[in-house]
């Protein structure tokens, strides 16, 4: 008998089982955003709707929530409704739309299905946000305090619980 | 369809099940009947399968919707032959395919294993065992006959880039038959551990039987690399995908097995190492299937997110700590770990190279399962991709290309001085091929060290392939006799040499395509040209060709070398109705020394504009080249020969009880 | 990609048999759009046609304002614009070596960019991808990134520059090539240490035999068994069941 071989070996072999058990908890393709507790990077973008430019800075200390979409996606208009009602109903808190590789045109036909903007919608041109925010997918939505600090990172459709629960998150801290 | 499907599966999983508890039993109690009965059920095993799979053929060839697996990729859509091959498109019909690949191989070891019978339970056992594990993966986790309800009236079909390319039709099961193959070498590793000894005559079958699937899976990485730089359209051929890392790791350990097994055979030493390696093959193979259909690994191949991961982990784990066992427990009865008498010897070199390409495997498995590391070890996420790989594995690969180029040069046993003088004209041989390189415009140092070592080993290879017949000329010999004593006789070593001068060729290939790729992404309309490198391509126009499943946009363009027309390619893009991404089929044209490649990423017959990118790959046509000569040594080294009376004579006296001249009283 | 209402959404991407995500909502969504968004997704197959006709145009506009030489103004006006976006992050990113998150290096220009814009987008992954970097995907997010990558170039931010500010954003997960630092070292480290420790078995094994029998070391013959009768009689075995004849001289 070879103790080497035998313990060396099962060393090795109860390494790279559990090694590869431990993948099965995660999504190998679910990007954890390094930009959380740090302050969320600067933009100036075109309004969907005409009315100028909006950038990060004119947010004035509000508590922030920064959805990024298109209309392309399936699953950012199923959250769209989700969005414009808690936008609607939220006391202090601004919503930003950012829309990623899309038409206007589609975009206003898009919120107005659903009653109207309730938030200024931004057209993100080459992605330059996007990319700043690190984001791998859409709907992708950020949340910031009024300090301007990402306080939480959602990937995929919010439930409406679910952003109230942000909501109540970032209008607490920060403060 | 569907139960008599499951039936047949149900029925094989109950014949390996119970064949595999006769032929461990039979072989620990020493019943032969046990074993004889453990062998037909092996062959009904395999029967089973093959009845079942024919059951799914005819369900997806007559679209039987009510069947699980073709209500999931059958549509009334596509051709016939496309129907046919959507056995193998998706995850569970690929799993049956595997099982019917599996049934294949179990008889053929099998009936190796009836030449051995000391070893023979064993064996069967340990074939038999697998096929429990994957028959019950066909009954249960993966089954792909499960009854749908309602009978939809049409499915999807299946996967576009089945359709796109006749190679993806024949890469699947030529990667299968190279990892299933692995099972019978795995198989006759384990039954000479459990009986204790490696003879000659198992080691010949063993031999054989590990070079069987290195060749599929020589076949199945090239075709896949084939396949990638026809269909993906970025220009290139292997991107260190999981999926790609996959094969190449048992590729490499059972190219170390092979080589280890010739040591085996000269100086009667590397028992337990070789016979370790065997078993790393068939564990990697596994590992690899885990890989590509666990859903654990980022790679662009991976199969649904199923519920066989699990399970397959758990047959991964369950192998892994049966092989280290016996290994550990069994391995010292193979005989006296033995000696080499020299470092500096062709053993020596044996020794190195075995030890470069096991260093090469390790460090593709680290850089592939190194993201689940850092995900399990510290919570971060990191990517392992290619510039690492391409760092960590040149000079391993430039080591083994000079190791295959001084080893084959050097004798078996003792070398002197005298052996080395030879090697100073291969050398020269090598700088002459770096200069030629320097000269064509080679400036990477790693680029021109590969060309020197591929020059020398080319030189050696060439000067050892025919130095039999050059002695036999000598001889008096006829040219033809001689060359036809070669093919006979010297048919393994023949073999054998002609796989390293495809080595030598790919790997130049590789090289000398990397970095020496000229790229340029345009977008041209209608009358507009643009160039890259020595061609000049201009857009003639684009025309629509609609067909029953897709839609092609086709650009037309035509193509001058060095000013000098030379004829047209039309990249496409193919809109295939069931799926919104296009897929596109980049158009090449190979010369002997370069390929001038066109894909397509946007065609706009609006417009009349196409996006794309033009790549010149120096030397692409090389890399296929090299690997049919190595796949074409594979097959004349591991094709078997007539058996001689005095090897049946051997064989017999190998398997007797006990035969004390032969093999002395192994120490205690 | 289909998507039924019953939660099931399965994709086909770009390079596999097929993918299928049936369970949690998050993943399903988010990376249901990725594979989208590579290309002109469109909702129903019958209008996939006219929607990639939609989109095209503007994909092809976007890649023909790229490949037109653009005025020295316009070209200014947009390192400008491209140093506002990036600065802030960067300056965050590495203060030590960032200071103030201005381009620390050459603007480049015409093929020395063109070659550089290459090497750099082929060291960033594709987020949207599955494992190719930038460089190589041909999804348009992988554009407008090397796009960015370019830009910044162009603006005479250093390859380093890029490569953290990219980092900053998406986390050590976007590059490529794992950093030498910190626990990844491990996967640099490693595969040199096996060969040491490999040679060191070899070395070990080949001195521990050779104390034994060597002592004619300097006899150059290559009679390789006719010290050893066990071992010529096993290869006399090997080479009959071989079909070799007698032993060769060679």
């Amino acid at each position: 008998m070879k103790a080497g071989i035998l313990i060396g070996g099962l060393v090795v072999v109860g390494a790279l089982v559990a090694v590869l058990y431990s993948g099965f908890g995660h999504d190998p393709r679910a990007i954890k955003s390094p930009l959380i507790h740090r302050t969320a990077p600067d933009f100036s973008l075109e309004r969907v709707d005409g009315k100028g430019t909006l950038s990060l800075a004119q947010l004035e200390g509000k508590p922030a929530v920064i959805n990024f979409w298109a209309t392309w996606c399936d699953p950012c208009k199923e959250e769209l409704p989700v969005l414009l009602q808690a936008a609607r109903g939220a006391k202090g808190v601004q919503f930003v739309g950012i829309v990623y590789e899309d038409d206007p045109a589609n975009i206003e036909n898009a919120l107005a299905r659903h009653g109207g903007a309730a938030y200024p919608t931004l057209i993100d041109k080459g992605g330059h946000a996007a990319i700043a925010y690190g984001v791998a997918g859409v709907p992708e939505t950020f949340f910031l305090d009024r300090t301007g600090h990402i306080v939480a990172k959602f990937p995929g459709p919010l439930e409406p619980d679910e952003l109230q629960g942000y909501l109540a998150e970032i209008r607490g801290s920060g403060s | 369809m569907s139960s008599l499907g499951s039936l047949l599966v149900l029925a094989a999983l109950l014949a390996s099940v119970v064949g595999a508890a006769l032929a461990f039993a039979g072989g620990a109690r020493k019943v032969p009947a046990a074993v004889e009965w453990a062998r037909r059920l092996a062959y009904a095993f395999a029967a089973l399968l093959l009845a079942a799979n024919v059951v799914m053929e005819v369900a997806l060839l007559k679209l039987d919707f009510s069947v699980h697996y073709v209500a999931e990729v059958g549509s009334r859509e596509v051709p016939m032959w496309v129907r046919g091959v959507s056995l193998w498109s998706s995850l569970e019909g690929s799993i049956l395919f595997w099982g019917l690949v599996l049934g294949v191989y179990v008889v053929l070891g099998a009936r190796t294993l009836k030449r051995f019978p000391r070893e023979e339970p064993w064996g069967l056992g340990v074939l038999l065992a697998c096929g429990t594990f994957f028959a019950f993966l066909i009954a249960g986790p993966a089954s792909p006959f499960g009854t749908v309800s309602p009978v939809p009236p049409d499915g999807p079909g299946p996967n576009p880039l089945l359709q796109n390319s006749p190679l993806m039709i024949i890469h699947p099961p030529m990667l299968y038959l190279g990892y299933v193959g692995m099972v019978v070498p795995f198989a006759l590793a384990a039954a000479a551990l459990f009986s204790g000894k490696l003879g000659p005559a198992l080691l010949q079958s063993l031999r054989r039987w590990t070079i069987v699937p290195w060749l599929f899976l020589t076949v199945g990485i090239i075709l896949g690399a084939w396949w990638a730089y026809d269909v993906l359209g970025w220009g290139g051929y292997w991107g260190w995908d999981p999926v790609e890392n996959a094969p190449l790791m048992p590729w490499l350990t059972a190219a170390a097995a092979v080589h280890a097994m010739l040591v085996i055979e000269r100086r009667k030493v590397l028992r337990g190492w070789a016979v370790g390696l065997v078993l790393t093959s068939f564990l990697l193979t596994i590992l690899g299937t885990f890989m590509t259909r666990s859903g654990v690994f980022n790679s662009v191949h991976a199969f649904s997110q199923s519920n066989i991961g699990p399970t397959f982990l758990t047959f991964l784990a369950l192998c892994l700590v049966f092989s280290v066992l016996l290994l550990a427990l069994r391995m010292d009865k193979l005989g006296r770990p033995g000696n080499l008498e020299q470092a500096v010897s062709r053993e020596g070199f044996v020794v190195l190279g075995n030890l470069v390409l096991v260093v090469i495997m390790l460090t593709v498995l680290l850089g592939t399962v190194f993201p689940l590391i850092a995900q399990a070890v510290e919570g971060i996420q990191v990517s392992v991709g290619e510039p690492y790989f391409d760092r960590m594995t040149v000079p391993l690969a430039v080591a083994v290309l000079f190791l295959m180029g001084i080893g084959p040069a050097l004798p078996w046993g003792r070398s002197g001085a005298q052996e080395w003088k030879p090697l100073i004209a291969s050398a020269v041989a090598g700088a002459v091929l770096a200069a030629l390189g320097l000269v064509l415009g080679a400036r990477d140092p790693w680029l021109l060290v590969t060309l020197f070592a591929a020059g020398l080993t080319l030189h050696v290879t060439l000067v050892e392939m025919f130095r039999p017949v050059a002695q036999r000329l000598k001889h008096g010999r006829g040219l033809v006799a001689a060359l036809k004593d070669e093919l006979g006789a010297g048919r393994r070593r023949l073999g054998g040499y002609l796989a390293h001068l495809g080595i030598v060729v790919a790997l130049v290939a590789v090289g000398v395509s990397h970095v020496g790729k000229l790229e340029n992404d345009v977008t041209l309309t209608q009358g507009q040209s643009a160039a890259v490198g020595h061609y000049v391509f201009k857009l003639g126009g684009i025309r629509t060709v609609n067909e029953p499943q897709r839609q092609r946009l086709v650009a037309h363009f035509d193509v001058l070398r060095d000013g000098k027309p030379v004829g047209a390619l039309e990249p496409a893009l193919n809109y295939y109705f069931t799926q919104r991404e296009p897929i596109g089929t980049p158009a090449v044209r190979t010369s002997l020394t370069d390929d001038f490649y066109l894909s397509a990423m946007s065609v706009d017959p609006g417009s009349g504009t196409v996006g794309l990118r033009a790549f010149v790959n120096p030397m692409v046509g090389w890399l296929w080249v090299g690997a049919l000569i190595v796949a074409a040594g594979l097959l004349l080294a591991g094709w078997p020969r007539g058996r001689t009376a005095e090897a049946a004579a051997l064989e017999a006296e190998a398997q007797g009880a006990s035969v004390p001249s032969a093999a002395p009283a192994e120490p205690a | 990609m289909r998507a039924d209402g019953a939660g099931h959404v399965s994709i086909r991407v770009q390079a596999g048999p097929s993918l299928n995500f049936s369970d949690e909502r998050r993943r399903r969504t988010n990376w249901a759009c990725l594979a989208w968004r590579s290309t002109a997704a469109v909702r129903h197959p019958d209008t996939y046609v006219s929607g990639s006709k939609i989109l095209a145009p503007v994909f092809v506009l976007i890649l023909l304002a790229l490949a037109l030489p653009p005025r020295a103004s316009a070209r200014a006006s947009a390192s400008q614009s491209i140093i506002h976006t990036v600065s802030g992050a960067l300056a965050h990113a590495d203060p030590e070596d960032q200071r103030d998150g201005l381009p620390a290096g050459q603007p480049l220009s015409g093929a020395a960019l063109d070659q550089k814009t290459t090497q750099v987008a082929s060291q960033v992954r594709c987020p949207v991808c599955q494992g190719s970097s930038i460089g190589d995907s041909p999804s348009s997010t992988a554009q407008d990134m090397k796009r960015e990558v370019r830009q910044m170039l162009a603006a005479g931010y250093t390859e380093r520059q890029v490569i953290s500010y990219f980092v900053y954003s998406y986390g050590d997960f976007i590059r490529e090539k794992p950093p030498e630092h910190g626990f990844p070292a491990v996967v640099w480290i490693a595969p040199p240490l096996l060969l040491l420790l490999g040679a060191l078995v070899v070395v070990f094994w080949l001195r521990n035999k050779s104390r034994a029998p060597a002592a004619e070391e300097t006899a150059p013959a290559p009679a390789v068994a006719a010290d050893d009768p066990e071992l010529a009689s096993w290869l006399a075995k090997v080479r009959a069941l071989d079909g070799e004849k007698p032993p060769k001289g060679s």
